[in-house]
């Protein structure tokens, strides 16, 4: 007769020579999953590697100037286009037509007004694309960029 | 009872066979002794053993498969480097200028290749370059396993050999170095050998260990693909107008000590090593050594600036020609009269050079060109790198003839550093190729002192202004700097005809910034230059175009008008002193 403890233990070396077996077909189905991707994977990294080496060379200087000559009306940057941000001219900023404020009749702000011992001015503060009218009020102005109209409002 | 009697016999002959044949399981295993003992020992180390081996096993399979890129690197010969790529080489701005892209390359086991000629005529319709006879040699080879047919080859005749499906044939992925710009870089950056192997010139060269080591960090050169592409048309426009041999343009960057642009013309595509030639396989920047001419006397005004030896206005005999030790010293165009330090380099007077050079003294001069690192080699990181020609001894004469850029010889790289530090404040910074962190710069040592600094460069501009530089002069920035023109030396003395001409400017004068160094080699005169080739007219236009050119795209605004007169470079009347 099998003792107990005999019968268990071979049952334990039997369900670990199993395991074993199931994990290294595991682990050998992984790994050629894995190389499957990594192969992939490189060969997706050539890929790259040849659309940026051609990449490269056709936008190459010796390529690409050539082209330009032939085919744009641009020509290269010249010294006085380089500005400095001090250099350039303080914009004045414009009122959009129809734009101008409109102050309701039942507000009268004359007192106001000539209680300010001076001619009103815009503050320092304010934003450069803000401009304040006689009444202090600070309208908003378009901004023109790239022939885009920024509206404010 | 007899037969209960006689039947305790047999259970008792029982029981004892029982305990013989199956041993009792219910009683404690008594302790083995002798060699039983032994056995069981031996049979557990089989069983641990066995063990050991199928969990090694196991974590050997669960481990990933690969070969590090220094064990592929340092498999011997068939077996190496093409297998791995290099590291990209990209210029400031990230533009590739060196790559490493994968190639098929088809190979045969002669002992599997049934029909050798009719496996050839095949493969020569697809690839058209195929050596025959070398190809058929390598097939009867029957005691190889391996042969290579064709290196490298396209895609397309990749798909089309594998589609013949013939039996014996294989390929292998292998990398090849590629070079997108062509020829733009050629000499700065270098080439490896045909087969991915070792590099052989330039920063491939250099850098051949950590570019192979570490593949996957790019090495970004301080080149400026743009500017560099500018010098290079500027430089070659000179040539091919003055129908000149060679060319050279240097610009490197004063206040770090990069290089932004190293061109050698002519020069080679390094995708295709069979157009090297031994003319263009020399960079000239660093491995050429000139004698430079007039652009010495810069040095020379500057060594006596800064030991006081003379002011701007002190004057200097060049009424005629000096005779020194049986040499004759005279000028290219002689004004015949005394001449300030200032007129001596707005007229480039020979003889007010060396008049200079005997002032300030053979020892103090040569003192000056070593501070300004031209007795010895450039640190620039090319292995070409060369030293400069030097006088075996230091007499009066040879730092006088020296000190007008006749009887030394460096490399042009040497002096645009040399010239970035009479113009950036006095500092010698080492000439790099590699891009230096923001903020950062070679390291420098001061030569001259500031207030010589402000000096020479208010000399240089007044070259461009009034003096032989003025072709160099630009539509928007202000360059000053100075014309050099040396006659060949030949077997036996120097050339009549053969010369050199060259121009080394700086921009922009009121805070430089870029020094700029161009040199034509042999340029014939032409009728609407008078029959001249000197510096003035062949080296000096072009680095004004070069300026002009280049400016904007490093972002430098225009010169604001009178910036020169802010700065003190102003030129002002000359007070006489005799």
């Amino acid at each position: 007769m099998i003792s107990r403890g005999y019968f268990c233990w071979l049952v334990a070396v039997v369900a670990m020579v199993l395991a074993s077996a199931q994990i290294g077909l595991k682990a050998e189905a992984l790994d050629d999953e894995l190389r499957a991707v990594r192969a992939a994977q490189e060969a997706e990294r050539d890929r790259i590697r040849v659309l940026r080496a051609s990449y490269a060379h056709l936008t190459a200087p010796d390529q690409l100037w050539p082209l330009v000559a032939r085919h744009l009306e641009l020509a290269p940057v010249r010294g006085d286009q380089i500005v400095k941000m001090a250099d350039l001219p303080k914009r004045q900023p414009k009122l959009r037509p129809g734009s101008e404020p409109r102050i309701s009749p039942d507000v009268d702000l004359s007192p106001r007004v000539r209680a300010w011992p001076h001619e009103p001015r815009i503050p320092p503060s304010n934003p450069p694309w803000l401009k304040a009218d006689n009444d202090l009020r600070l309208q908003p102005v378009s901004l023109t960029r790239q022939n885009k109209v920024i509206r404010n409002d | 009872m007899t037969d209960a009697n006689s039947s305790a016999p047999l259970f008792a002959y029982a029981a004892q066979a029982e305990r013989v044949s199956y041993g009792n399981f219910h009683e404690p295993l008594r302790r083995p002794r002798g060699p039983q003992r032994w056995r069981l020992a031996a049979a557990g180390a089989i069983f641990a053993t066995a063990f050991a081996v199928v969990a090694g096993n196991l974590m050997l399979n669960a481990a990933p498969r690969t070969v590090s890129p220094a064990i592929a690197a340092s498999l011997p010969e068939g077996g190496g480097r093409e297998f791995t790529p290099r590291a990209s080489i990209v210029d400031r701005n990230g533009e590739l200028l060196a790559y490493s892209l994968p190639f098929a390359s088809l190979y045969a086991n002669p002992q599997e290749v049934r029909d050798a000629t009719a496996v050839v005529d095949q493969l020569q319709q697809l690839l058209p370059s195929l050596d025959r006879q070398r190809v058929m040699a390598a097939l009867a080879n029957q005691n190889r396993e391996f042969a290579y047919l064709a290196r490298h080859v396209t895609p397309s005749q990749h798909a089309a050999v594998l589609d013949l499906g013939i039996p014996g044939l294989y390929f292998r992925k292998e990398y090849r170095r590629i070079y997108p710009q062509g020829s733009l870089t050629a000499h700065a950056v270098g080439v490896v050998q045909e087969d991915h192997r070792d590099g052989l010139s330039g920063i491939e060269a250099f850098l051949d260990p950590e570019l192979v080591s570490a593949p996957e960090i790019p090495q970004d050169l301080s080149i400026d693909l743009r500017v560099q592409h500018v010098v290079r048309e500027e430089v070659q426009r000179a040539i091919d107008k003055f129908d000149a041999i060679g060319g050279l343009g240097v610009m490197m960057d004063v206040t770090t000590g990069e290089i932004l642009a190293s061109v050698s013309l002519p020069d080679f595509d390094p995708n295709r090593l069979d157009t090297l030639t031994d003319e263009s396989r020399i960079n000239k920047v660093v491995g050429g050594r000139y004698e430079l001419g007039s652009m010495f006397k810069l040095i020379t005004a500057a060594a006596a600036l800064d030991t006081g030896t003379a002011s701007e206005v002190t004057q200097f005999d060049a009424t005629h020609s000096l005779r020194v030790y049986g040499h004759r010293i005279a000028d290219f165009r002689g004004e015949n009269r005394w001449l300030t330090l200032r007129e001596v380099l707005v007229h480039s007077s020979n003889i007010g050079a060396a008049r200079m050079a005997e002032q300030v003294g053979t020892d103090t001069l040569v003192g000056y060109f070593d501070k300004f690192g031209l007795l010895g080699k450039a640190a620039v990181e090319l292995n070409e790198s060369a030293g400069p020609l030097l006088p075996k001894r230091w007499h009066d004469i040879n730092a006088m003839t020296a000190s007008f850029g006749h009887g030394i010889s460096v490399t042009p790289v040497q002096f645009a550093a040399a010239a970035g530090a009479l113009v950036n404040g006095g500092y010698l910074r080492r000439p790099t190729l590699f891009q230096m962190p923001p903020g950062s710069m070679t390291e420098s040592a001061r030569v001259i002192s500031d207030q010589t600094s402000a000096r020479m460069r208010r000399l240089m501009r007044a070259v461009v202004v009034e003096g032989s530089g003025k072709a160099a002069n630009s539509r928007f920035y202000q360059v000053g700097g100075k014309t050099g023109t040396a006659l060949k030396a030949e077997a036996g003395g120097y050339s009549d005809e053969k010369r050199l001409s060259s121009f080394v400017g700086a921009f922009p004068m009121d805070k430089p910034r870029y020094v700029v160094l161009v040199t034509v080699d042999e340029p014939k005169g032409r009728k609407d230059t008078l029959g001249f080739a000197t510096g003035g007219w062949v080296a000096a236009p072009a680095v004004g175009q070069i300026v002009d050119r280049t400016g904007p795209m490093l972002g430098i605004p225009k010169s604001k008008p009178g910036a020169d007169k802010a700065k003190g470079l102003q030129t002002v009347a000359v007070r006489v002193e005799r």
